[in-house]
């Protein structure tokens, strides 16, 4: 067994009282009953674990308990203000960003650390802790190293030139249910008109919808698919060392990098401790320990100044014009329309 | 109890505190009036930014089958939230009914139209926000859709701008107070200085200067100079007046009295009645010391005159000591006295001082010296030069020192208590006194062992 034996994994239990689901759970720490930190992240324990025990480790007097939930029902969490958290992460960076503007994040100090990005903080409440830069996953045995296409632009001619190929095997994040899907479409959709383009063809081809990014990455393994759009890098590079047929591909007329952020909720019992955890994350230790054992990049990662296609979404108050009602529901009628045909 | 405070500050320090709080009132005002017109602009700024967002989020209203559908613009939110991280809301109603946006926001009671969109300030979530709002038609299908739009932006761009001009006019504003506060030290050291040297003039004018003060003075002053001028002009010549008066009256009070005397002596040879004869010398007593008087009055006068203009000469003071001495031999026989002199002065040695008034401190303190000395005793007169001074020091038995008093030992017309029975006015010492500061010399008078009063003048090589 790889984990502790004290760890608690709890699959889709429901909290009745909250209507928040908990995914899984576990504890760090000495006192593990009666814990001083509760964090609330959609980052799932395998990938994080690695920084909680480095964390516990450093801290032997806080306990930590971390649970995973689904950004949306964190979102709703928060928002109703009906269970109690010290620290909300999340992948969701819309709607990170739309609970801070709306009041629910405290404003706290953290040690900063000069060499991370100032884009990466917003209002001392919102911070970022790591990059993810967002990618395609192709079944590896399906596509010689030279064939496989870079930019969007060649994707949509690669599609078309092989339809018969890829009918039916072509899966994306269902944005009507996925909240990452939703974030990183919307984020397409600013950024190029060849998005539309490929999402017709990918419609055409009568594309699956998926809720998961794991789920898509075994049926690209199991050459259940051959293609799988917008998925995040670091899931599908971890599964890459097992599942060797899966291949990742970073576009190279744009590649979105998304911040994950943390915020202090405004109902939190132990904000000073949240905020060393914070610290922790975006100081020269944490951010070596994200980069080297989860497969995430760090903030101050050399890939940005490299490769200029790597663009950090911006966190800033624009992200909140996709979470507008009509604006919404505008985008999630165009998206239909073009891959449900 | 009503107790008045009585502070004394100078005119310079008056002039400092006033002009000081004038620089400080200034400073205060600048500081004050310019962060005020600087927020202003900031204001303005966020001002023309929000109108610029509303208009922009106009463009992006559009009617989709017949109902109105907004694009919000992402640029534009994106823009405003960027530059100070600042907070934004937004709210839109068609037709008085929530559209989309947050519909708890409050709606102002102030819209403007695109043109000119009308601004408030409102507190939401405990930051105060700064809201645009306008009013807009728009036509769908000949139908008429009143659109209500808000946008409200949080502050901290303004107040991260404000804070910054202020720390940097803080800055300003002190080294504008500063320097306003060396100015007003030069300024106040410029305006002193014509009074000061005013004030140093007539501090120099005293016994010994009587001259007029320079009336090169600033026009304010020249009043007082001239008053003070006058005043001066007018109290040399009452000075005068009176010696001359003193003297005139000694000098006619003499002649008559050596008569007086004469013809008493006269009377007292010829009278037989013991009676008479006792009242004739009771009345030659009475003129001596008339006769005394009057001289010591016209000594003082001399001094008090020879203060205003010393005549300088050089002479030989081993001489001019022993000619007084010997002067004085006669009277020292009439009373049995011995006077035993002895100097170490050669007499080429010279000083260079007004004659007459040495001459008169000499004379004194020796007169002094015989006239209350015991008869048949003996006057020691020592002269002597050492390195800065010559010394001469009078010793005698002093017919009645009990105790001298020094505090009253050099005043006019004082004597002291045992010397009723000899002859005298009071005025010696303060002669001797007056005459010795003149030419700069020192005079003490003290008793010693053996009811011996010594005198010893010290006049400078």
């Amino acid at each position: 067994m790889r984990y502790l034996i004290s760890s608690l994994l709890i699959l889709l239990h429901i909290n009745l009282a909250n209507a928040l689901t908990i995914e899984a759970s576990r504890s760090y720490g000495v006192d593990k009953a009666k814990s001083d930190l509760k964090i609330l992240s959609s980052t799932d324990i395998d990938v994080f674990h690695p920084v909680l025990s480095a964390f516990s480790a450093l801290n032997p007097t806080i306990s930590v308990n971390y649970s995973t939930a689904s950004t949306a029902d964190i979102y709703r969490a928060v928002r109703q203000s009906d269970s109690q958290f010290d620290l909300i992460m999340s992948s969701a960076m819309d709607l990170q960003m739309k609970l801070v503007n709306d009041g629910f994040a405290e404003s706290i100090s953290i040690l900063e650390n000069l060499d991370i990005p100032d884009w990466s903080q917003w209002q001392n409440k919102l911070y970022g802790f790591s990059l993810e830069p967002i990618g395609m996953v192709v079944s590896a045995s399906h596509f010689n190293q030279g064939e496989l296409p870079n930019t969007r632009r060649k994707l949509i001619a690669f599609l078309r030139a092989n339809q018969e190929t890829f009918q039916e095997k072509i899966i994306t994040y269902d944005v009507t249910t996925s909240g990452a899907g939703f974030l990183l479409a919307t984020q397409d959709d600013r950024q190029s008109n060849s998005f539309w383009r490929l999402a017709e063809v990918m419609g055409s081809l009568e594309s699956h919808l998926s809720c998961c990014s794991g789920q898509m990455l075994d049926a690209v393994n199991n050459e259940e698919y051959l293609l799988a759009y917008n998925i995040i890098g670091s899931y599908a590079e971890k599964r890459s060392k097992r599942q060797k047929n899966l291949r990742v591909v970073y576009f190279q007329d744009y590649t979105h990098m998304l911040l994950r952020t943390a915020f202090v909720p405004k109902n939190s019992y132990n904000a000073a401790t949240a905020s060393n955890f914070l610290s922790f994350l975006r100081s020269k230790v944490g951010q070596n320990f994200i980069e080297e054992e989860t497969g995430m990049l760090s903030l101050r990662s050399n890939l940005l100044n490299e490769n200029p296609y790597y663009k950090p979404i911006r966190l800033d108050t624009g992200l909140l014009v996709y979470l507008d009602r009509l604006k919404r529901q505008r985008f999630l009628d165009e998206w239909s329309a073009a891959l449900i045909q | 109890m009503n107790k008045k405070f009585n502070i004394n500050l100078s005119i310079k320090n008056r002039l400092l505190i006033q002009l000081g709080f004038v620089a400080f009132v200034i400073s205060a005002c600048l500081f004050m009036i310019t962060r005020l017109v600087l927020s202003q602009a900031v204001t303005a700024t966020q001002d023309s930014l929000l109108t610029a967002s509303i208009q922009s989020l106009m463009d992006k209203i559009y009617v989709v089958e017949n109902t109105i559908s907004v694009d919000l613009p992402y640029d534009t939110f994106s823009l405003l939230g960027s530059v100070g991280e600042d907070m934004i809301f937004y709210r839109i109603d068609e037709n008085g009914v929530f559209l989309t946006g947050y519909d708890d926001f409050p709606m102002p009671k102030k819209f403007g139209n695109i043109q000119e969109p009308a601004f408030t300030n409102m507190e939401y979530l405990g930051e105060t926000l700064r809201i645009v709002a306008i009013e807009n038609i728009v036509f769908a299908m000949d139908k008429q859709h009143k659109l209500r739009i808000i946008i409200a932006q949080s502050q901290n761009f303004q107040k991260s701008v404000a804070n910054k001009i202020s720390a940097n006019l803080f800055l300003i504003t002190l080294f504008f107070f500063l320097t306003a506060i060396l100015f007003a030290f030069l300024t106040a050291n410029l305006t002193i200085r014509p009074i000061a040297r005013f004030a140093q003039d007539v501090k120099m004018r005293g016994p010994q200067n009587l001259r007029k003060v320079s009336e090169d003075v600033p026009t304010e002053l020249k009043p007082l100079a001239q008053s003070l001028n006058e005043f001066i002009s007018r109290f040399r010549s009452t000075l005068r007046q009176t010696e001359t008066f003193i003297a005139e009256a000694a000098h006619h009070i003499r002649t008559p009295l050596s008569v007086v005397r004469s013809e008493s002596e006269l009377a007292l040879r010829k009278s037989k009645t013991p009676g008479n004869r006792a009242r004739l010398r009771t009345i030659i007593k009475a003129v001596d010391q008339t006769n005394r008087s009057a001289s010591q009055l016209l000594d003082h006068a001399m001094v008090l005159y020879r203060a205003e203009r010393p005549e300088a000469e050089a002479f030989s003071i081993q001489q001019a000591v022993a000619e007084i001495i010997n002067q004085f031999r006669p009277a020292a026989d009439l009373k049995d006295l011995d006077i035993i002199f002895s100097s170490d002065v050669k007499s080429i040695e010279t000083v260079y001082l007004d004659r007459t008034l040495f001459d008169t401190s000499v004379r004194n303190l020796l007169d002094n010296a015989l006239k209350y000395s015991l008869a048949e005793s003996v006057v020691t007169i020592d002269f002597t030069k050492t390195e800065t001074d010559f010394k001469l020091i009078i010793k005698n038995h002093y017919s009645s020192a009990i105790f001298l008093d020094q505090k009253q030992l050099f005043k006019k017309f004082r004597r002291g208590e045992q010397t009723k029975e000899i002859v005298g006015s009071g005025l010696g010492l303060s002669i001797v006194m007056e005459a010795v500061n003149i030419i700069g010399a020192s005079i003490d008078v003290r008793k010693m062992k053996g009811d011996i009063v010594c005198a010893t003048l010290l006049v400078p090589c």
